[in-house]
């Protein structure tokens, strides 16, 4: 099966690219950038990182334009030495929307790309820029040799800014068409919006009370392609905060990303909902693949070892990562003291999730040996377990915090993007924005994106494997029982 | 380079001698704080904690037995006659890290009684 291919760029990235490609003299350009490659499990994306200008003589512009052999030998020779790709970008002025190659441009592109691949390891990417929309398109020259070099079409270009700004292949990912049961949200927002929404690959990692809510009501907004990733089993203690999940799913033993995709698809809008579920962690270097067909993850997990992960891969590998969570604090009698719940885009650009003080690094040692879970442990250091407090009646505003993240993020309404890092504060009902900045130094918001050579933070995950253990040693009784529900839920939302 | 190897690089850029000797990377240190003030104290991380160095820094602390401290987690080192001692560091991630994490153990063997 071919790979599927995209494209991602950082908003300053994309940029300094246009700098070079839009001439106010209305003519064609080209330019050369290095990429890194981002392996997933069925996606190769392309990440660009910044352009190499060519010099005076390296391109000729003649309304349309040319590139020189020596102009590709010096990109191929820096992207080399660099352990990275080469990207050749053209402009096409007028053009608007995902732009199909012209003879020339494919004769032009297809007589380079087995030198490239020759020289750098990897595949050339070719890109054009439709100068009327600032829209992008994009191919991996990356199958067949010789004369029979042929490109992948990618399914989109993604750039990460303010807002994440998708061009679509429309021939790869037709639009899914809107139906009478979103018409509320497509008046919303309008038509193309909606389009483009729909199409993203949305994961969501963490099934607990706000990860069930988000992917569902992802689901109701008419999304098609959502994972769900949890590898938890619903217990009796989840039943006040999971809503949806039931007594029922408890004795059944059942997974929380059972429970999460049984909901989402109950309220799924799209004709054809393609709700996945996954049992992996992100911790787990299989559960980081799955991650990276992603366009764009949800973080609802508070453990600092997977949170370090997401954190990571946003800035190494360009998924912008929505993250949020609650804090409730308590007197020593126990009542309530206050509780404030927190909101943010983790992408490059804005402060990491360390930067603002939602991660400490500190404990991802802990977490990954397993030591959060070790009572032995828990007992000489009764300090450094986090705190487990929630409430169903406000997991619901975090909820609503991290999907208006997104719609910002998503949808620039009157065209302000994400808004930075925010907190409400439920004692006195405060929003406020965190004044957060990238501490100089970070080591995690790295400048250029890294992609399959970022540091690997990936490891066996006990926990996980556990998990899974207990959820596939149910007596035959449960497997049966399960069986039928599934039939009695498939034949209920045929009717539906 | 895997992350231990870049561990010994940044503890060799202090000057702190390391050397890798059965799973552990055993490095000098001079706390000058606390009843090993002043006198050069073996201290060693685990190898196997290091993998993600530096993004990750290393939990446990591995001192010779006879370094007591007054408030600890403790658990027998696989380095016979030495203990690990549970210690988190805070602020990680925007320091230099082998500057940082050797401030951190100075901090650690600045609480020793013997």
């Amino acid at each position: 099966m071919t790979r599927a291919t995209s494209v991602a760029m950082t908003g300053q990235a994309r940029d300094a690219i246009c700098e070079l490609l839009v001439r106010d003299d209305g003519q064609e350009d080209l330019c050369l950038a290095l990429y890194r490659p981002s392996t997933g499990k069925r996606r190769t994306t392309a990440l660009v990182g910044r352009p190499l200008p060519p010099h005076d003589a390296e391109r000729v512009v003649h309304g349309n334009v040319t590139v020189t052999g020596e102009y590709i030998m010096r990109g191929a020779e820096m992207a080399s030495a660099e352990q990275s790709g080469l990207v050749l970008l053209h402009s096409h002025p007028g053009g608007r929307g995902w732009q199909a190659m012209s003879g020339p441009d494919r004769d032009t592109e297809a007589s380079y790309a087995n030198l490239v691949r020759e020289m750098t390891g990897l595949p050339l990417v070719g890109m054009t820029l439709g100068g009327g929309d600032r829209s992008w398109s994009a191919r991996h020259w990356d199958h067949g040799v010789g004369r029979n070099v042929a490109p992948t079409e990618c399914a989109n270009v993604r750039v990460i800014g303010d807002r994440l700004t998708v061009t679509w292949n429309d021939r790869t990912t037709p639009a899914p068409p809107a139906n009478h049961r979103q018409t509320r949200t497509v008046s919303a927002w309008g038509a193309t919006v909606q389009a483009d929404l729909a199409r993203r690959r949305v994961l969501v990692i963490g099934a607990g009370s706000v990860g069930l809510d988000v992917a569902l009501r992802l689901a109701a907004s008419g999304l098609v392609n959502i994972t769900i990733m949890d590898f938890d089993l619903v217990e009796v203690r989840n039943l006040d905060r999971l809503v949806g999940a039931t007594r029922h799913d408890v004795s059944l033993r059942r997974t929380k990303v059972h429970v999460a995709r049984r909901e989402a698809l109950r309220n799924a809008t799209a004709d054809r909902p393609q709700i996945r579920v996954s049992d992996l962690s992100i911790c787990e270097p299989d559960g980081l693949l799955e991650a990276l067909d992603h366009d764009l993850i949800f973080c609802c997990v508070d453990r600092p070892w997977p949170r370090a992960v997401l954190n990571s891969l946003a800035y190494t590998d360009l998924v912008p990562v929505i993250d949020g969570g609650i804090a409730i604090d308590t007197h020593p009698d126990g009542t309530m003291r206050n509780a404030t719940w927190r909101s943010h885009v983790v992408r490059p650009g804005r402060p990491c999730m360390v930067c603002t003080r939602q991660l400490d690094m500190g404990q991802v040692a802990l977490d990954a040996q397993g030591l959060l879970d070790d009572p032995s442990y828990i007992a000489g250091a009764p300090d450094q377990n986090p705190s487990g407090q929630n409430v169903a009646a406000l997991s619901i505003s975090v909820t609503a915090a991290l999907l208006a993240q997104y719609v910002s993020f998503s949808v620039a309404p009157g065209g302000i993007g994400d808004p930075g890092p925010l907190q409400y504060v439920l004692s006195t009902h405060s929003l406020g924005h965190l004044d957060h900045t990238s501490k100089a130094g970070c080591m995690y918001e790295a400048a250029e994106p890294e992609g399959d050579q970022r540091q690997d933070l990936t490891g066996a995950h006990a926990a996980a494997e556990s998990a899974r253990a207990r959820a596939a040693s149910v007596p035959r009784w449960i497997r049966a029982r399960r069986k039928l529900d599934d039939l009695v839920d498939r034949m209920n939302q045929d009717h539906s | 380079m895997v992350g231990h190897e870049v561990f010994v690089e940044h503890m060799t850029r202090l000057g702190l001698h390391p050397r890798v000797e059965a799973g552990l990377v055993i490095y000098d240190l001079e706390p000058v704080d606390g009843a090993r003030a002043g006198t050069v104290v073996d201290t060693a991380v685990a190898v196997d904690e290091l993998g993600r160095w530096p993004q990750v820094p290393p939990h446990w602390i591995h001192l010779p037995g006879d370094v007591t401290l007054a408030r600890t987690n403790s658990r027998p080192s696989t380095r016979p006659g030495w203990t690990m001692h549970s210690r988190q560091i805070a602020g990680w991630g925007v320091d230099d890290p082998g500057v940082a994490w050797a401030s951190h153990v100075r901090g650690v063997l600045g609480e020793a009684r013997s």
